[in-house]
């Protein structure tokens, strides 16, 4: 047998510009999918994904192609998610591959993941094919979004593949392009085994599978593997690739993707990014990984009853197995007993976190307000990084605080810049460049503090430019600022859950709005409840929750206890659903009350 | 001692706020009488050592029975079960029914107790309740009723749309003036499913405010208390010594029988009830199969907490009798939660009981799910 011809790309583009899509169809004319068994962005196989309609999570699934001249070849696609949260599943992604079909969406161009994603796989020495999609669409804009790309890029207009995902147009020239544009994978099955963890998920059957791309040598049933960073040696039990599930190999070599079971039952024995070697051919060098992603926004996650606290903590460890970009760390609250300090790439990463949770592992959670990471100087010269608010140093002992800066992108037809500026300028940001993508598009170059763009800077964005703008973002460095802790009391007890840091000029209008919305959710009460916002002990805001006066059912009809009893149980599960605080009883939503603020 | 509950699935017609289970179809009450009287049959041999000292008519309107047919189901009742001679008889009666004449028959049928549907003395309250009587006919009725029988109920039902408390209190006057020995005071409530419920989602009518719902339910209680009644549920008060006997097995958790359509029963620790429909009542019952919708056995943490939910809603909870029953003591158990309550008025404790107060029987369903 000719050794064969390994194809590994992957999909990336901004969101929604039918990267999945794109996918649906080379699955279906390489056959990979019977078109019975056919669906809309069958790669997304989270009910999460589907539900939502975004890809979450990098999928990666091996194709059979016979050219026209029938000559075979196999290739590993992985399709990746588009939104900025999830961008470490991208770059991840990238490191498997040699190739990358850059999508772009003929109604939109150029957009700022575009890029982004673009520089990340340019990065990675990834052969780029552009492709223009949804040419199919009234309102496509071929010729500018053509230019965009060549400006982009600096390719020809040859270059570039014309297509529409839904209606199948340029598919055969996708996957000729893939044969004779991306380089085929190097087979170099001699060398001892050096394999790339790019994911891993845990299976209640199967423990941890881990997947993986093999660079060199080759890996088979039976084999005693090891880990290069973890250091763990385990016995290879089963390895294969991947097709619409699990098919068994005998042996992955050089140039293959697939996955790998080895009896891990330990969720933390493995790590992706880490190299596995064979114990008996010791390599010296691991393969180059991935950086560590760093969280952007913290929140804390607490079981609802207490008792599932070590639940919890299981559960985020598989979690985590399969989404590499969140972090936790146990900590306590006052109001809320056990739980963890968890890092986020963002809002969203942040929600569908919380999701998994409730959804596969059937765990009931609360999640507090979301916060960056401050980094406080204190008088005493320590410097300290606090990603809880309640964690904050008393006010005398601190020196200065300097908070989280971001650089960012905002790609926007040019029509909207009055109204961004506008935007920037409510969020404290700095005016850096701005350069014209073409005629009537700009990129403009801003920094902001990353705690002014965390909650809703996306929606606002999108509305202050009729849907147009995108936007994208990175870190960039710690600077000073005027900072308070903000405080909440309810019936003057402070919820440590509650607190939150702002920005000095911000916290009067904050404390203000803050107090009238937890007004709004927390229900009455048989006691009257006061909601107090305070900076250290200056009560800044105020609202009253009056006492409940009624609340009985009238009537217990013939005997009929039954539903009476039903009522009340009802009453009983919502109850659980609160968290109880001195005497006051605060349903979840309160604890994120701040998100819904503007 | 237990209590048998009849259930008369007949109405003329619908009001408005009701979402009561009857037919209209009066021409089935033959069948269902016939039918009823197998249902006792039925149960003389399935109901073994109970002995009974209430009888309870409820409708739907038993009121539309003649003194005949409600005889011959006492009768079959007292032929069937142990009934004791002084047992309370009960039958709810809708005011334009009580002829004089049938109120003498219902009497001498056995009745000693009348539960009369008057909801209010003021005429447009009952037009908006989409009553058949007037207020004049009430008050004659109510009349006639106390020089036959000296137990004499009436309903009352209020916080109708922007009602001031100085109407229900002309209600509440007219009552006590009459001499009626007890009233069953209802706030309004807008059930699933009626037209009530309809016209008021329409925004044809406005739903009054928790706020001022409250403020009526504190008038009411204390209007009907200072005329010296004695308020022994959320929504009931008598003159001492006339509380519905029958009423307080519901809410003391002591067995009762349900019989006819859609009635409850509460025997050992099960519960059941019949099914909605008179014509399936009466083919399951002519087939000698015991018309039942739902039935299940209560265990004992759901004993304890129908005990304590029904108790808080009337007269309390007596710790010996607490103790008697479950085998542990509610004070101690309950400590904090009972300190709380006292201290902030919602509750009253004495040596041996402790009850809800006027503050917290307005706020009963709260008290329950959040305490016990
Ligand atoms: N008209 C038209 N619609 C398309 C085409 N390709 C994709 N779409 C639609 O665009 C939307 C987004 O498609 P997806 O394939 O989910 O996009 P994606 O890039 O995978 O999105 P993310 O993974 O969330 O970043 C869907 O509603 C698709 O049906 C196309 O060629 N023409
Ligand atoms: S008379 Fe009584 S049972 Fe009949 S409809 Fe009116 S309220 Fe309901
Ligand atoms: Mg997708």
């Amino acid at each position: 047998m000719s050794k064969p011809n390994i194809r590994n790309f992957c999909i990336i583009a901004h969101i929604d510009h039918g990267k999945s899509t794109l996918a649906d169809r080379l699955l279906e004319k390489t056959r990979t999918i019977e078109k019975r068994n056919m669906m809309k962005q069958v790669l997304d196989d989270m009910d999460l994904e589907q539900e939502r309609g975004i890809t979450i999570k990098l999928h990666a699934i091996q194709m059979k192609y016979t050219a026209p001249d029938k000559q075979e070849y196999i290739f590993n696609l992985i399709d990746t998610p588009g939104h900025v949260d999830f961008s470490y599943e991208v770059s991840r992604s990238l490191a498997a591959c040699e190739g990358a079909l850059l999508v772009v969406d003929a109604t939109q161009g150029v957009e700022a993941q575009t890029i982004s994603n673009l520089y990340l796989a340019i990065d990675n020495g990834l052969e780029i094919i552009p492709v223009i999609n949804k040419i199919d669409l009234q309102n496509s804009m071929v010729d500018e979004v053509t230019d965009q790309i060549i400006e982009l890029l600096g390719c020809k207009k040859e270059d570039i593949i014309l297509a529409s995902a839904k209606a199948d147009i340029g598919t055969d020239l996708i996957l000729e392009a893939i044969v004779n544009r991306i380089p085929a994978a190097k087979t170099e099955t001699e060398k001892p085994l050096r394999a790339l963890i790019f994911d891993s998920k845990f299976d209640i059957y199967r423990g941890v599978i881990v997947y993986v791309r093999v660079f060199e040598g080759s890996i088979k049933v039976g084999d005693t593997i090891k880990f290069f960073f973890t250091e763990n040696a385990f016995t290879a039990e089963e390895v294969g690739v991947l097709r619409m599930g699990r098919i068994k190999k005998d042996i992955l070599n050089a140039g293959d993707v697939g996955y790998l079971i080895a009896g891990i039952k330990d969720v933390n024995d493995t790590r992706v990014g880490d190299t596995i070697f064979k114990i008996h051919e010791p390599v010296s060098e691991p393969l180059p990984g991935y950086k560590e992603v760093k969280p952007m926004v913290f929140s804390g996650i607490y079981p609802s009853s207490t008792e599932d606290f070590e639940n919890l903590r299981e559960s985020l460890a598989k979690l985590k197995l399969n989404d590499a970009a969140l972090s936790f760390e146990p900590e306590t609250s006052v109001a809320l007993g056990f739980g963890f300090r968890c890092g986020f790439l963002g809002m969203l990463h942040m929600e569908i976190v919380q999701e998994r949770l409730e959804r596969e592992y059937g765990l009931n959670i609360i999640t507090t307000v979301p916060n960056v990471e401050y980094k406080v100087y204190k008088t005493n010269g320590e410097v300290v990084l606090v990603d809880n608010p309640s964690d904050m140093p008393e006010p005398p002992k601190i020196d200065y605080i300097e908070e989280p800066y971001i650089t960012s992108n905002i790609i926007t037809p040019t029509e909207f810049i009055g109204n961004l500026m506008k935007l920037a300028n409510e969020r404290r940001g700095v005016f850096i460049s701005t350069n014209y993508v073409d005629a009537k598009r700009v990129d403009l170059h801003f920094e902001f503090p990353l705690s002014e763009i965390v909650y809703d800077f996306y929606d606002k964005l999108k509305s202050y430019s009729r849907g147009y703008a995108s936007f994208d973002y990175s870190f960039k460095d710690f600077r000073e600022s005027s900072l308070v802790k903000l405080d909440i009391l309810l019936n003057a007890e402070p919820v440590d859950a509650l607190s939150t840091i702002v920005h000095k000029d911000k916290a009067f209008e904050w404390g203000k709005k803050l107090c009238t919305k937890l007004k709004e959710l927390i229900p009455k009460q048989m006691f009257e409840v006061a909601i107090q916002a305070a900076i250290g002990s200056k009560v800044v805001a105020r609202e009253t929750i009056s006492a409940m006066r009624k609340n009985v059912t009238a009537k217990c009809y013939g005997g009929d206890i039954s539903r009476k009893r039903k009522l009340l149980e009802k009453q009983k599960e919502g109850k659980k659903r609160m968290k109880q605080i001195g005497s006051v009883e605060i349903p979840q939503e309160a604890f994120h009350a701040v998100l819904s603020l503007n | 001692m237990s209590g048998i509950y009849v259930h008369i699935p007949f109405c003329s017609r619908r009001c408005n706020y009701c979402d009561f289970f009857f037919t209209t179809n009066t021409k089935l009450t033959d069948d269902f009488l016939i039918s009823l009287d197998k249902e006792i049959q039925i149960h003389s041999a399935s109901i073994p050592n109970q002995k009974f000292d209430t009888i309870f008519f409820g409708g739907g309107t038993p009121s539309i029975l003649t003194g005949n047919q409600l005889l011959g189901i006492i009768n079959r009742l007292r032929e069937t079960f142990d009934i004791t001679e002084d047992a309370e008889m009960s039958l709810e009666a809708n005011p334009e029914d009580l002829t004089n004449e049938k109120i003498r028959e219902l009497y001498s049928a056995g009745v000693n107790r009348l539960s009369i549907g008057v909801q209010s003395f003021i005429d447009s309250e009952l037009q908006f309740l989409t009553r058949h009587h007037t207020s004049s006919i009430a008050g004659d009725v109510v009349k006639n009723s106390l020089d036959v029988l000296d137990n004499v109920s009436i309903d009352i039902i209020y916080s109708l749309p922007s009602q001031r408390a100085e109407d229900i209190i002309v209600s509440i006057d007219k009552a006590k003036v009459m001499g009626v020995k007890h009233i069953s005071a209802y706030t309004l409530t807008y059930e699933d499913k009626t037209l009530l419920t309809k016209s008021a989602n329409e925004g044809k009518i406005i739903r009054n405010t928790p706020e001022h719902e409250a403020t009526l339910y504190e008038t009411v209680s204390k209007e009907i208390i200072s005329r010296g009644f004695r308020q022994y549920e959320v929504s009931n008060f008598a003159i001492p010594g006339y509380e519905s006997r029958h009423n307080k097995k519901y809410w003391k958790l002591l067995p009762y029988l349900g019989l006819g359509p859609s009635a409850h029963s509460f025997i050992g620790n099960r519960r059941w009830n019949n099914l909605k429909s008179v014509g399936k009542y009466c083919e399951l019952v002519n087939s000698r199969k015991l018309p039942i919708e739902n039935d299940y056995e209560l265990n004992e943490q759901q004993l304890q907490s129908d005990f304590i939910m029904l108790a808080l809603r009337a007269e309390g909870i007596n710790f010996t009798e607490y103790k008697k029953r479950f085998g542990k003591s509610f004070e101690v158990y309950n400590k904090r939660a009972i300190g709380e309550l006292v201290q902030n008025g919602f509750a009253e404790l004495s040596n041996d009981s402790f009850r809800l107060s006027t503050k917290g029987y307005a706020v009963a369903d709260e008290i329950i799910a959040r305490y016990f």
